[in-house]
């Protein structure tokens, strides 16, 4: 088994394999040593011109057209109703949306009259403050593509649409086969002059770990802890501590490859152990995190446990030493091939009530005009049911809607293009099933993101090479103003 | 197991007959003056090589005098025409007390009995194994005895591995076929020439194989036909006479002359698009035979028990190591049939176990908590069941074909699912296509990934066949993503880039296959009856009847039309249109696709590597997937896989203790189980009639181990539980690699995946919790007859103590010994065998210093959390 050759076909061979990342959001590769950061310092010089990204994640699939949703008595409205049959949600349930300026629709039209879901009324305030905006028919694409290219397979698209693991995968990255970096790794890689004084990692995630995270140089690690925060070690004293300590601290370069990475992530736990005490405690002595997300609705939800806790390391960052830190949210279970009107109220209320939360807390933290929330799902679902019964679901589609949330959000808007709805022509790729060509590509919104997030511009293309095959974000024919600016970098 | 490393000598003559009549026919009687003669063979081998004799020995009774006498004899042929028959030339026949033998064999005067010697001369020729008959013939000076015939054997060397020949092919196009098809070949002639074995690989066809054969070089006369396709590993070759041979003899000259070759027929050339001749090297030799010391042979049983139970136990252990000799070097046939016998235990069942433990809790009952039983009931049949290699397959096989019970539906449907683990366990040492169909109709898997009363198309009402379920048994529960060799390796297209094995076209096609499926009964108060109401609901009250029965056909809701699906190896599976299909027609569908699939060229190593992987190790080598995709075959037999993939030689290999990269981390319930095995951990509620007892039938508790107790553990927080993964994609990818020197290596460790920072202090608080006060679910009393005491499931600390007590010496002698022996069963002596003794060395200092009292705990913590343990190589 050992031996040069072997090594290289294997390397060939997983190479390949990183396409096939059947978890969902699961790193499948990096190169380089691992470094792990002491807790020796716990308490880091101030910072300065702080930004945290809070990435958030709808995994699954999330029904985009039932979130937000066309009303009033256009065709647009119409289209909706037709093609979501037994799954369309009365306008009168919806609620209103007033949009800074009509968004646009596929066809060059304009359409002014939208609503949320009935679960969301806490986001649709927010739209309303202008502290949210949607970004219409978002998806994973490597270059812009009409029906006629798509169905003539004249343009390349990536690879394994509609599978969950590859699409979730290539959102968090880029929409290639072979997988390099996830993009919110990759930057922070860029940006480590921010983060010299780092004592735990800026990479930092409540739900586990993740393909937007997987660096390229391996040098920063990801740091996960549970929704709660870190988890401490029980009874973690006397010999058991030292033998412990002792037997971690002989796992040498000789040691199996597995063993020196447990031992990696043992010592990690200890040490960011202390310092996201630290953090809770400057956090929690400041806001009654309980109170508020209580009083959003749901303190006790997946998404508001892991949202809780990200604001508290937001706002005790000093005993982290990250100016540009970034988080990684989940919520699962969007996947609604069957009863999706109900599944889909479920995870609306849970999402709803987890936002509203999170931006009381960064509000009363003095943090929201710091902290960027991303919202998104790897595509949408098809615009038609699979049934016509009650418990109809819908299936994998494309394009679909993401969310941006903060107080340097051009909020109010519906940025991109809007699907026109209409089947078996247009945007629909699929013999009428309403699976919509993305008008944006994922890669043209992140490329904002990262840039207020500190990448220069001409950076952004290392982040995302298929940016290129796009119009610039920054000008105004892309429709993705979406940052105020003075507010960017 | 190459048969030429044995050392012993083997009697290998066929058609030996007995020595020593039946004594049927008469024994003549004495008459006064008259000896009665007889001859025996008593050494049966001769060898050139090694100038080991052969033996006869004539023998007189009965007899007045003593005189000398002399026997008439004549020698024969082996009696089976093909086989080999010594000349004259090949030895000669000296007495053993000297003198050579002339044409008659002479007792001397007052010897009753002499042995003859057959001497093989040694020559350089290639022999089959020759038999030399001597036979007595009869006279007037004596009466010959019943035993009047003898033969022995005389070969030209042992079967060592020194003594065997290797001949070696190289694939090239044959009679200039165009072609890139390569590969080699090796045929290894045994020292006694009778068998040998033969192994080749090849690759970069034009076109698909149609036939194989030995051929004699020029005519192309056929010689020999070999049944099976595709590259072959150790395939047994007799050398009988073929083509125009009529003896071995005439085999083995042809063969020592290079007159035989190969070849691989295609459909393009149907003459042979390849072949390989074979040619002998006597540079080459075979692969070396590891022999194992004591120590090591120990390690190994240890690993074999890690690699094919829930945990290794001294019992386990003790029965295997008594019958492996001290050499170690019948340790494999050992393992075969400690397999053999593990087919043949009676399977567990969790759902009659579930059932027969419900009764017993009417209060979790009458809140609907039957769906906790059913989970707990996991653990008795992991830690005391004995159909522990079934149970490990069907635990492997749920994280391949996986469902999940965190959803709310499928968690209430405990009998479903029980049944469903059932399902996985019987099929286990069967094959995988019957499994992947059972588990396609199982409902609970219609519900987990809703093709349960999925209809077709109605494009007037806008609705569409689901694809979920289609999606995923390609993806997941066969084929895989992309195209692979048998290897596991991935082929690439003329691009350079991995070719797809589906596209959404498939997808759709596929999923009108799924596409009439719902209950096919349901029931009435505790009466089963056939459901033919294709929207039945999906309740779950009562028996769930409409939940453990498989889903059915109904003909209206599901597409006949053609649909066209995935290809391999360039044919397009293609299901005809059916103008008016009834049911079973759909059926037969399923059964056709359901095959196909599982024939497909790239299941077999994509599932293949997964089992490997559940078993073994992480990062099999290309020739280990490719063996034991070959066994796996184009069903799927999942018995001669188990076997293909304990028994060979990568996961036996000693050298396992000194690699950095061999083997996996162990994922978290089957490091529970293995504690819980060790240390026995029992609550106060026997199965059986014991005090307290639940007083199950006998049928049931004789599944299980006498130890065996109510486990009622609760869904502990190790990151894992069986049935319970939150997706289809099981709790790991089979392709996780993780940041640092493992992905820099290009190695995966789909188990480190549940391991973040989070997880792996959320364990050991769990094991923290459990070594302290034990384990229950979580106020399961308050349900229960039961008190939380009884109900707890502790561990035995007195099997820990009473090693402490009976080791002599002081405390760092006992603490020697207890390091010792979880090292040893929980970690094969790693540490022990380790070059590096200072962690060993640290933990013995560290338990000798611990009070009586927190001993235990504090050991089995430490030992739970240092990272060597972690791993199970």
């Amino acid at each position: 088994m050992p031996g040069s050759t072997y090594d290289q076909s294997r390397r060939r061979f997983l190479r390949q394999s990183s396409l096939l990342s059947v978890s969902a959001g699961i790193t499948a590769k990096s190169i380089g040593a691992l470094s792990l950061l002491s807790a020796s310092k716990t308490i880091a010089a101030p910072l300065s011109d702080y930004k945290a990204l809070v990435y958030v994640f709808l995994a699954g699939g999330n029904d985009a057209f039932n979130m937000l949703v066309p009303k009033g008595d256009g065709e647009l409205r119409t289209s909706y109703e037709n093609g979501r049959a037994k799954v369309a949600l009365d306008k009168d349930d919806l609620h209103d949306i007033n949009l800074v300026s009509a968004a646009n629709v596929y066809g060059d039209t304009q359409y002014e009259d939208f609503g949320l879901h009935p679960e969301c009324v806490d986001m649709a305030n927010m739209f309303n403050a202008k502290e949210l905006s949607f970004i219409c028919n978002i998806g994973n694409l490597t270059a812009p593509i009409t029906r006629e290219q798509y169905l003539n397979k004249t343009v390349t698209v990536p690879p394994q649409l509609f599978s969950h693991s590859d699409q979730q995968r290539q959102f968090q990255s880029s929409p290639s086969g072979t997988f390099q970096f996830g993009w919110g790794g990759r930057m922070v890689e860029l940006l480590d002059t921010y983060n010299t004084n780092s004592v735990v990692s800026p990479l930092m995630s409540v739900s586990g770990l993740n393909t937007w995270q997987v660096t390229r140089d391996s040098i920063i690690n990801p740091y996960v802890m549970s929704k709660d925060g870190a988890t401490p070690l029980f009874g973690f004293d006397g010999i058991r501590q030292s033998v412990v300590k002792d037997a971690i601290d002989n796992v040498d370069d000789n040691s199996h490859l597995m063993v020196q990475k447990y031992r990696n992530i043992f010592n990690s736990a200890r040490s960011a152990e202390e310092i996201v005490g630290s953090a809770f405690n400057i956090a929690e002595a400041k806001v009654d995190y309980d109170q508020i997300f209580d009083d959003a609705g749901n303190n006790n939800s997946e998404i508001s446990r892991q949202l809780k806790t990200v604001a508290k390391m937001i706002a005790g960052r000093e005993s982290t030493g990250n100016n540009r830190p970034v988080y990684f949210v989940k919520l699962g279970g969007f996947d609604q091939h069957q009863n999706l009107l109900i599944g889909h109220q479920d995870q609306m209320q849970q999402l709803n009530a987890a936002l509203k939360g999170f931006r009381d807390a960064l509000v009363a933290q003095g943090d929201f005009d710091n902290a960027l929330t991303f919202i998104g799902s790897e595509f949408a679902r098809t615009l038609t049911p699979n049934d016509d019964k009650d418990d109809a679901g819908t299936d994998h589609a494309w394009g679909g809607h993401a969310m941006l949330m903060g107080g340097m959000v051009n909020g109010g808007q519906l940025f991109g293009t809007h699907p026109d709805l209409k089947l078996n022509q247009g945007l629909d790729v699929d013999k009428g099933r309403g699976r919509w060509l993305p008008t944006t590509a994922t890669t043209q919104c992140n490329a904002v993101i990262a840039h207020w997030f500190g990448v220069e511009k001409e950076n952004l293309t290392q982040l995302f090479p298929s940016l290129a095959n796009f119009p610039s974000s920054f000008e105004p024919e892309a429709n993705l103003d979406l940052i105020k600016s003075g507010d960017l970098v | 197991m190459s048969i030429i490393s044995r050392f012993s000598i083997i009697l290998i003559i066929l058609g030996l007959s007995a020595c020593g009549g039946g004594g049927s026919s008469d024994t003549p009687t004495p008459t006064p003056n008259k000896s009665t003669i007889s001859i025996t063979s008593i050494a049966l081998l001769a060898i050139e090589k090694s100038h080991q004799f052969a033996k006869f020995e004539i023998k007189r009774t009965g007899q007045e005098t003593t005189a000398a006498i002399e026997i008439t004899f004549n020698i024969s042929e082996n009696s089976a025409l093909t086989k080999g028959s010594t000349s004259p030339s090949d030895y000669q026949l000296i007495y053993s007390d000297g003198g050579q033998v002339g044409d008659t064999l002479i007792l001397k005067n007052g010897q009753n009995s002499r042995v003859i010697e057959v001497q093989p001369i040694l020559d350089e020729l290639h022999e089959v194994p020759e038999t030399l008959v001597i036979n007595l013939s009869s006279s007037e000076k004596y009466i010959l005895a019943d035993d009047k015939s003898a033969q022995i054997t005389i070969i030209d060397a042992e079967n060592t591995r020194e003594n065997a020949k290797v001949f070696i092919g190289i694939f090239a196009p044959q009679n200039g076929a165009t072609t890139n098809g390569t590969g080699v070949l090796s045929f290894i002639l045994q020292g006694d020439n009778e068998q040998g074995l033969l192994s080749y690989t090849f690759s970069n066809l034009t076109s698909v194989q149609t036939d194989q054969h030995i051929h004699l070089s020029p005519s192309g006369n056929m010689i020999k036909d070999i049944e099976s396709k595709g590259n072959i590993t150790n395939y047994l070759w007799d050398l009988a006479p073929g083509g125009i041979f009529v003896t071995e003899q005439q085999m083995l000259d042809a063969l020592f002359n290079g007159e035989f070759f190969l070849n691989i027929h295609t459909a393009n050339y149907s003459g042979g698009e390849i072949s390989a001749a074979f040619i002998f090297d006597e540079n080459i030799k075979p692969p070396e035979e590891v022999t194992l010391s004591e120590n090591a042979i120990d390690r190994d049983i240890i690993r074999f028990l890690t690699q094919a139970t829930f945990g290794a136990i001294p019992e386990d252990y003790q029965v295997l190591r008594s019958q492996i000799t001290d050499d170690g070097s019948n340790r494999l046939q050992v393992y075969q049939a400690w397999i053999e016998e593990q087919l043949q235990v009676e399977q567990t069942s969790l759902l009659a176990l579930t059932n027969a433990i419900v009764p017993h809790f009417p209060e979790e009952v009458e809140v609907d908590w039957e769906w906790r039983i059913r989970r707990d009931a996991f653990w008795p049949i992991a830690v005391y069941g004995k159909d522990q290699l079934r149970q490990r397959m069907a635990f492997a096989l749920s994280e391949i074909l996986v469902i999940g019970d965190d959803d709310g539906k499928i968690r209430d449907t405990h009998r479903g699912v029980a049944q469903y683990w059932d399902l996985l366990a019987e099929n286990a040492f069967g094959h995988y296509n019957e499994a992947l169909y059972d588990a396609t109709l199982h409902p609970i898997m219609g519900y987990w990934l809703s093709h349960l009363k999925n209809r077709k198309e109605n494009s007037a009402l806008g609705f569409f066949p689901d694809e979920n379920f289609a999606r995923e048994i390609m993806q997941l529960f066969s084929i895989g993503l992309v195209h692979r060799e048998l290897n596991g390796t991935i082929k690439l297209g003329a691009d350079n880039l991995p070719i797809p094995t589906y596209d959404n076209e498939t997808i759709t096609n596929m999923a009108k296959v799924f596409t009439g499926l719902s209950f096919s009964h349901q029931g009435y108060g505790n009466t089963k009856l056939v459901n033919n109401d294709f929207d039945l609901g999906i309740w779950t009250y009562g028996n769930q009847y409409r939940w453990t029965e498989p889903m059915k056909y109904f003909a209206e809701p599901h597409e006949f039309d053609q649909k066209t699906l995935f290809t391999d190896n360039g044919i397009t599976l293609v299901i005809p249109e059916m103008a008016s299909g009834d049911a079973h027609d759909a059926e037969q569908e399923l059964l056709t696709v359901i095959n196909a699939l599982v024939a497909h060229k790239s299941a077999a190593p994509f599932i293949a590597k997964q089992l490997i992987q559940r078993f073994v190790t992480s990062n099999p080598s290309p020739e280990y997937i490719e063996r034991v995709a070959t066994a796996f075959g184009s069903t799927g037999d999942l018995n001669a896989t188990i076997k293909a993939i304990l028994l060979d030689n990568e996961a036996r290999n000693p050298n396992a203790a000194n690699s950095k990269y061999f083997g996996k981390i162990k994922e978290q319930v089957l490091q529970m189980t293995s504690l819980m095995r060790l240390f026995q951990a029992s609550s106060k509620i026997p199965l059986d009639n014991k005090t307290n007892g639940l007083n199950l039938p006998s049928s049931l508790t004789n599944n299980f181990s006498s130890a065996v107790t109510l486990l009622r553990m609760g869904d502990q927080n190790i990151g894992q539980r069986v049935l319970g993964s939150p997706s289809v994609f099981n709790f790991f990818s089979p392709d996780y690699s993780p940041a640092g020197d493992l992905a820099k290596n290009s190695l995966v460790s789909p188990e480190l995946q549940l391991v973040t920072e989070s997880q792996l202090f959320t364990n050991l608080n769990t094991y923290h919790r459990f070594l302290s006060g034990g384990f229950k679910r979580w106020k399961v009393e308050e349900y229960s007859q039961y008190t939380a005491d009884q109900l707890t499931v502790r561990f035995n600390e007195s099997l820990f103590n009473n090693l402490w007590q009976s080791t002599p010496g002081s405390n760092t002698d006992k603490a020697t010994a207890m390091v010792d022996y979880l090292d040893f069963y929980f970690n094969a002596g790693q540490l022990k065998q380790s070059s590096n003794q200072v962690i060993r060395n640290t933990l013995i200092a560290g338990i000798a210093d611990l009070s009586d009292n927190e001993r235990f705990k504090e050991s089995l913590y430490i030992f739970l959390s240092i990272p060597d343990l972690a791993v199970q190589r």
